[in-house]
């Protein structure tokens, strides 16, 4: 039965994911007036690139062409550590999420170099940026996990989504809420939403993540899409698991408790998108750096309680 | 005063080449600004032309025959420049002197390779090329940057991408395709350039257009000006990725360009204005019609537009990003509401007050060329040209829609202006013994505007740019022909 | 520990042959770098056989030899590290040095190369202050021969001046230190007072060798002005000498204090913030990475300085795990430094530049060793699949483990490693991208080869290891570290990392499993006449140029800026005025921030106080009889 459920897991997680981008295009068309795109558009689109040819740049060598594979299979086996629903993933350890962060480490690694690897100023502006802002969105990430394995008493990601509970509410609801904030922050950050970078700009030389890969074409831009799609899910997760703290120990619940959780966090994503305009370059580490004060903030109230 | 001018050729002084250039240095040293400046081919030599506005309205046509060079005053008046290279390009002249005499629209077989670019020295400077092809629908252009990081030194703009030759073909095709050939000059801008060569025309055919085309005119002038002010607007909030302001306005544009629809069957107002008046006439249904349609349409505008200027996160991007100084605007000789929102006060509505507008006056505005300058002014002209069409439709004078035209004068030059919604249009028209056109000038106000955006470029940041363009909204195909 | 003592005497008597014999003969290179692979290699057997059998270390029957000389597991570990080291390096040198002209000067140089090895053996194995000294200073001026072996370039002669005054005032601080720890025969023994300040002076001494900030001043001057596998074996194993000095101390020096703990830690962030800050800045690759080489250093410091913190806490064992990260990062941080500078010395030598902003390109002509500088990389930014990830997830597991009510100090090393690892990415991603990839910039690629198969060989090596430490955690730490210390190895802590370790392997295979998926679903759909090849995107413009790629210093700048209060750049063009743009040019030089504030300014003042006093130096004879007669006169007084 564990096994099955092991399975079912990774199977939703895995095919789950496009609909979060979905969610949040549609959400942005509401406050547009319009229909918006279908919600499963981004499934319509990675088929239809994957039947699609390549065309590779002649400036490129041999990591161009591994590049958009593997950030697909880190980001994969990343997604399938993360817990669902109240169970653990695949792999539960002390410190976990490092294991996760650090792969999605290694996959902006391998697309800056690849965006590098073309030679355009185009993509070494996205390059550039990305690096940059990963300086100051991972010290938030990790003050915030550090601040919530204080209160739960856990290091694991598992651990800490089990702990987490409507009574741990109502004890820490301040330092809970600061957390979900600067998680939310990091999570925009990380995966280019408004305010940090515009996802539908046409305009390449505003762009940090889709310009890293204005050269990639069929199959590898199709993978690509899929990936940023499954890191949404799991940064979305750490701020789901928050608002939505399980509580039943009835797997299917959990389950559905956890994935609406995930759409809401989609949502408010797609709302902050629809009111916000994008942030200047410039003020995006000073935008950063207030996210880490809160987080700061969040863990000096948690040792001042005790 | 009027708007317009003309003139027998030989009315026109020839001066001596020294005396034309001190002649023109000292005019634009008393703050005069250049309209218009070209070379006629006259047999193998050349005759130069400079037409000069003032600052109180009066224009001034100097003219001297030149052979094999002339002299560049770029380095003294920047606003000489692109004409000075342009006038190379075409008659083969040199320019003794210029600062950067590069092929403008690389026409006579120029290539790409033709060009020189500046490049700033040193290994860990980057360049940027953008374009021609853009990643969105846009015209074609080509951006060079020089570039440490984020930081622009600076920018070198080419274009020439769309140079379809309308200046050489005008002399060259019948009548009957005079006007289609002025009106896709910079479609956007049909009715500005389209009313200008009316006003040529007419004036070398010493036509009077009736109070009542006059208005008509002034309306599809002004509906020009807000559909696109309205675009514009749009178009810069989308770019700082504002999507209430963005999605409604692109809306509403259309809904202003159905309005022009109604005037006259064209959503670009082709086909309107003919030599001697417009092409259509209104009645009691068709105004009532344009409205309702148009009232609608503004009032969505002020509830869209008015969330910009409190958006705190928009006017931070809007706010001190690609400035241009007064000092900057005036002596590149930017038009239009660019310059306007650089606290330059020229608009050729308020300096002539030619009917319709003759109560048209500009307020005292102190804006300091940013791009919240270039926006604001934007929305104080919709505002204004609101209250100008309703006046109008309101209060529509009687009276037949066009005259007769005649013939035109022979041996003559004509120059008139009209704001357009970029700025100041000018065209040059020069009549044979035979009164037909044997050469035609065009200016459109982009042709100054681009070196404002060179500028405005300098020591900013690369990811501004896209704002930077959009809040100067240049027409390519303006500058090309 | 025989194998290790003869090992290391083969390199000393290989020393002398260099001297008198090797001359006569031609392939001085080789020989002498055979000799050195065969006896790095003997030694390298014999620490690991060491390792292996633990606690069975095989005395020989001489207890006065004992006296001075021991070999316990720190120094087996260091040994180990040592000699993969120098085995690597070795047959590196074998090619690299084929450019050295004159064999007077290989000969020297193979003769100071064994000296300093054999010294390293003599530090590491010495149990005696005086020895340990002795041999100390021995690598001190091995050392710096090697560094001045190009000597006749100026920027080498500053080097080098700034290394021997680092080193002697090194030496100054050791005695000192030593003094107030050891026995009337020099024997090491517990403080008698005072062990604040004499844990103060190994720290000074001993951080003047490892090169942590703010004593760091001659680590970006000696690394980039060495040749390529000097730079590898000083950046690789030599500063970390200066790690075994602190770790000898402390275990010298007891009770610890919190003060100790809280110094080294803070030490350790500077040091790693800091340096990856400099590092940002810099072009010339081989600064870059003795920059690298600081920050690295400052996380072995973060390790201890945890670890001796957890220690006081009372969580023992996390203590020695976190020590165990210390070392193991000392072992990761001598694999890939001394790759990368391999690497960029096969760059420098192919292309005979060394400035990032002018490489581009080389992937094409020097695939492996793009991919050996590509490896390096990751392991140094801490990515998973290699090496450097371990040592940091120790790190950063020893803090969440011990993250309770009064131990805050474990949030500073989390958000240290965390930010340090970010920059590093960053830098690298720009060091790699912008010498190996996109098209050539300044550099001709054309007469560019691949470099020859002793370097490529010795790089590969290295590699491996770096490979199999990362992809196999739980088998390369049980055997480095099960005989560190039996208490460790029963606790629950040794099983958890031990688990954990499994998973990171599990989770490896998995991600290499989905990558083979995702590549033969692609192979599948796009058939072979599918791909086109085609230029990159250039929106159609016709005539490209070289300087339209982004260029190192763009990549860092938008960090250099931000970090410009603490590392203010210099640079100097003059601003474009003016309408028309005339002939500009921009350049930019990173500064030397320590030395440039802290320690210029100190040693002119002391320079122009000592210049007040030039009065003595009369030059008067008879003012240096006045002298003696003085000096006597004083000396006669206090004898009465």
């Amino acid at each position: 039965m564990e096994n099955i459920k092991l399975f079912l897991q990774a199977v939703i997680i895995l095919f789950a994911a496009p609909i979060l981008p979905g969610i949040i295009n549609r959400v942005k068309a509401f406050f547009g007036g319009r229909q918006g795109r279908n919600i499963f558009q981004l499934y319509f689109d990675i088929y239809k690139l994957f039947n699609k040819g390549i065309v590779y740049s002649n400036t490129t060598t041999l990591i161009f062409r591994i590049a958009a594979p593997a950030m697909a299979a880190l980001s994969c086996i990343a997604a399938l550590i993360m817990p669902f629903g109240g169970q653990s993933g695949l792999l539960s350890f002390s410190g976990d999420f490092i294991l996760i962060v650090y792969l999605l480490a290694l996959s902006r690694f391998l697309l800056i170099i690849s965006a590098m690897d073309t030679g355009s100023p185009f993509e070494g502006m996205g390059a550039s940026r990305e690096a940059q802002f990963a300086v100051f969105a991972e010290p938030v990430f990790f003050m915030s996990i550090l601040t919530l394995s204080k209160i739960t008493g856990e290091s694991s990601v598992h651990g800490i989504f089990s702990k987490l509970s409507p009574v741990l509410w109502v004890e820490n609801a301040p330092v809970l809420f600061l957390i979900v904030l600067s998680l939310f922050i990091v999570m925009l950050c990380e995966t280019s939403r408004v305010p940090f970078d515009d996802p539908d700009t046409h305009l390449e030389l505003t762009m940090i993540h889709e310009v890293m890969v204005l050269d990639n074409s069929g199959p590898d831009l199709g993978l690509i899409f899929y990936a940023s799609a499954i890191k949404l899910w799991i940064l979305g997760s750490f701020v789901s698991a928050i608002i939505m703290p399980r509580h039943s120990e009835i797997f299917w619940l959990d389950s559905l408790i956890y994935i609406s959780g995930l759409a809401i966090v989609a949502i408010s994503a797609g709302v902050v998108e629809s009111v916000m305009a994008r942030v200047r370059l410039l003020r995006v580490p000073q935008f950063l750096l207030a996210a880490f004060s809160v987080a700061i903030m969040a863990f000096v109230f948690q040792s001042l309680k005790g | 005063m009027k708007d317009f001018i003309v003139e027998p050729l030989e009315n026109i002084e020839v001066l001596e080449s020294k005396d034309f250039f001190s002649e023109l240095s000292t005019e634009l040293s008393k703050g005069s600004g250049i309209s218009s400046y070209f070379a006629m081919p006259q047999g193998s030599d050349f005759k130069l032309f400079a037409c000069l506005l003032s600052k109180s309205g009066e224009i001034k046509i100097i003219c001297s025959n030149v052979r094999e060079k002339i002299t560049s005053l770029s380095t003294f008046f920047p606003q000489l420049h692109l004409f000075e290279r342009e006038i190379a390009e075409k008659t083969g002249l040199k320019i003794d002197g210029h600062p950067f005499p590069n092929p403008v629209r690389y026409e006579n077989g120029l290539t790409a390779s033709s060009g020189k670019y500046f490049r700033l020295g040193g290994d860990e400077i980057h360049e940027v090329a953008v374009g021609p092809v853009h990643a969105g629908v846009i015209e074609p252009g080509h951006f060079r940057f020089q570039c440490l990081g984020e930081n622009v030194f600076n920018l070198q703009i080419e274009l020439g991408y769309q140079h379809r030759g309308i200046e050489n073909a005008i002399p060259k095709v019948k009548k009957n395709k005079f006007l289609p050939l002025i009106e896709t000059v910079a479609g956007d801008t049909s009715i500005g350039h389209a009313w200008t060569f009316a006003k040529v025309y007419e004036a070398l055919s010493s036509c009077e257009i009736s109070p009542r085309a006059a208005s008509l005119r002034g309306i599809a002038l002004e509906l020009e000006r807000m559909a696109n002010h309205v675009g514009d607007i749009g178009a810069l909030s989308g770019d700082v990725a504002y999507l209430p302001t963005s999605s409604f306005c692109g809306r509403i544009r259309g809904d202003i360009l159905n309005t022009t629809a109604i005037l006259c069957g064209n959503r670009f107002g082709r086909n309107f204005i003919v030599p001697g008046g417009v092409a259509f006439d209104v009645d009691e249904k068709i105004t009532e019609e344009m409205m309702s349609k148009f009232d609608k349409a503004y009032e969505d505008a002020v509830s869209a537009i008015s969330l910009l200027w409190d958006k705190k996160s928009v006017l931070d991007r809007f706010e001190k990003t690609g400035t241009v100084t007064t000092e900057q605007a005036l002596k590149l000789r930017l038009v239009g509401p660019v310059a306007r929102a650089s606290s330059v006060p020229f608009d050729i509505r308020a300096l002539f007050h030619i009917y319709p507008y003759e109560d048209y006056e500009l307020e005292p505005l102190t804006l300091n060329g940013d791009v919240f300058a270039r926006a604001y002014m934007r929305w104080m002209e919709i505002k204004k040209s609101y209250k100008l069409i309703k006046n109008w439709m309101n209060n529509l004078p009687s009276g037949p829609i066009s005259v007769e035209s005649k013939s035109l004068k022979p041996n003559s030059l004509a120059m008139a202006l009209t704001e357009g919604w970029r700025g100041e249009i000018s065209h040059v028209c020069i009549t044979d013994e035979n009164g037909n056109i044997s050469f035609y000038k065009i200016k459109d106000p982009s042709f100054h505007n681009w070196q404002g955006l060179s500028i405005a470029l300098r020591d900013a940041k690369i990811s501004d740019f896209p704002l930077c363009n959009k809040s100067f909204n240049l027409s390519y195909c303006g500058h090309d022909l | 520990m025989a194998i290790i003592i003869a090992s290391s005497l083969i390199f000393l008597f290989a020393a002398f042959l260099n001297l008198s014999v090797f001359s006569k003969y031609r392939k001085v290179n080789f020989i002498n770098s055979v000799i050195s692979f065969f006896a790095s290699l003997i030694g390298f057997g014999g620490a690991l056989a060491e390792l292996s059998y633990g606690g069975k270390f095989s005395p020989i029957n001489n207890s006065s030899f004992l006296t001075y000389f021991r070999l316990d597991y720190v120094s087996c570990f260091f040994l180990l590290a040592l000699y993969l080291i120098v085995v690597a390096v070795s047959i590196y040198g074998n090619d690299y040095l084929k450019k050295m002209e004159e064999k007077k000067q290989l000969n020297f140089f193979w003769m100071n190369f064994h000296i300093l090895v054999f010294s390293m053996c003599g530090v590491l194995l010495s149990k005696n202050a005086f020895l340990f000294l002795l041999f100390w200073e021995l690598m001190a001026f091995s050392s710096f021969f090697l560094v001045m072996t190009d000597h006749k370039k100026k920027e080498v002669q500053k080097a080098g001046l700034i290394y021997l005054c680092a080193n002697g005032a090194g030496a100054l601080f050791l005695i000192a230190a030593f003094s107030l720890t050891s026995d009337s025969y020099f024997n090491f023994a517990p403080a008698m007072s005072g062990s604040t300040l004499a844990f103060f002076f190994f720290l000074v001494g001993f951080g003047l060798k490892a090169g942590f900030i703010p004593l760091h001043i001659w680590l970006p001057e000696a690394h980039p002005a060495a040749p390529g596998n000097v730079s590898a074996l000083m950046s690789g194993i030599m500063i970390k000498m200066g790690i075994y000095g602190i770790f000898r101390a402390l275990s010298l020096l007891s009770p610890w204090q919190q003060s100790w703990g809280w110094t080294i830690l803070l030490i350790g962030i500077i040091s790693s913030i800091l340096g990856v800050i400099f590092a940002l800045a810099q072009h010339n690759i081989k600064k870059l990475l003795a920059y690298h080489s600081i920050e690295n250093i400052g996380i072995i410091m973060i390790a201890m300085g945890l670890g001796i913190l957890l220690n006081l806490k009372g969580f023992n064992e996390l203590s020695m795990l976190s020590f165990c990260a210390a070392f193991l990062h000392t072992l990761n941080h001598a694999i890939f430094k001394s790759l990368l500078f391999m690497s960029a010395g096969s760059v420098m030598q192919a292309s005979g530049i060394g400035e990032i902003d002018e490489l581009g390109g080389l992937a094409r002509k020097m695939p492996q060793t793009a991919f050996f500088f590509l490896i390096a990389s990751a392991a140094i930014s801490g990515l998973p699949f290699l090496n450097g990830f371990v040592s940091e997830f120790i790190i950063y597991y020893c803090s969440f483990k011990a993250l309770s009510s009064d131990s805050l100090f474990t949030v500073f090393s989390v958000l240290a490693l965390s930010i340090t690892g970010a920059l590093a990415l960053a830098c690298f991603a720009k060091a790699f991208s912008v010498m190996f990839l996109g098209s050539p910039r300044k550099i001709k690629t054309e007469s560019v080869v691949e470099t020859g198969k002793y370097m490529r060989a010795g790089m590969a090596i290295l590699s491996f290891f770096s490979i199999l430490i990362g992809i196999l955690p739980y088998f390369s730490f049980n055997f480095l570290f099960s005989k560190f210390s039996p208490i460790l190895t029963e606790s629950h802590v040794w099983h958890e990392i031990s688990r954990i370790f499994i998973f990171f392997t599990g989770t490896y295979l998995c991600a290499i499993f989905f990558f083979a998926v995702f590549m033969f679903m692609r192979r599948k759909i796009v058939s072979e006449n599918r791909v086109d090849l085609a230029p990159t995107w250039d929106c159609g413009y016709l005539a490209s140029s070289p300087k339209i790629q982004y260029t190192g210093s763009s990549f860092a700048n938008p960090l250099i800026e931000f970090f410009s209060i603490i590392n203010p750049p210099s640079a100097s063009y003059p601003a474009i005025r003016g309408y028309f743009p005339s002939d500009n040019s921009y350049s930019s030089h990173p500064r030397a921030f320590f030395y440039e504030t802290l320690y210029k300014p100190s040693i002119d003042k002391m320079r122009k106080m000592a210049s007040f006093f030039s009065f003595i130096h009369g030059g008067n004879l008879r003012m240096y009889v006045l002298y003696i007669f003085l000096s006597l006169l004083a000396l006669i007084l206090w004898k009465i």
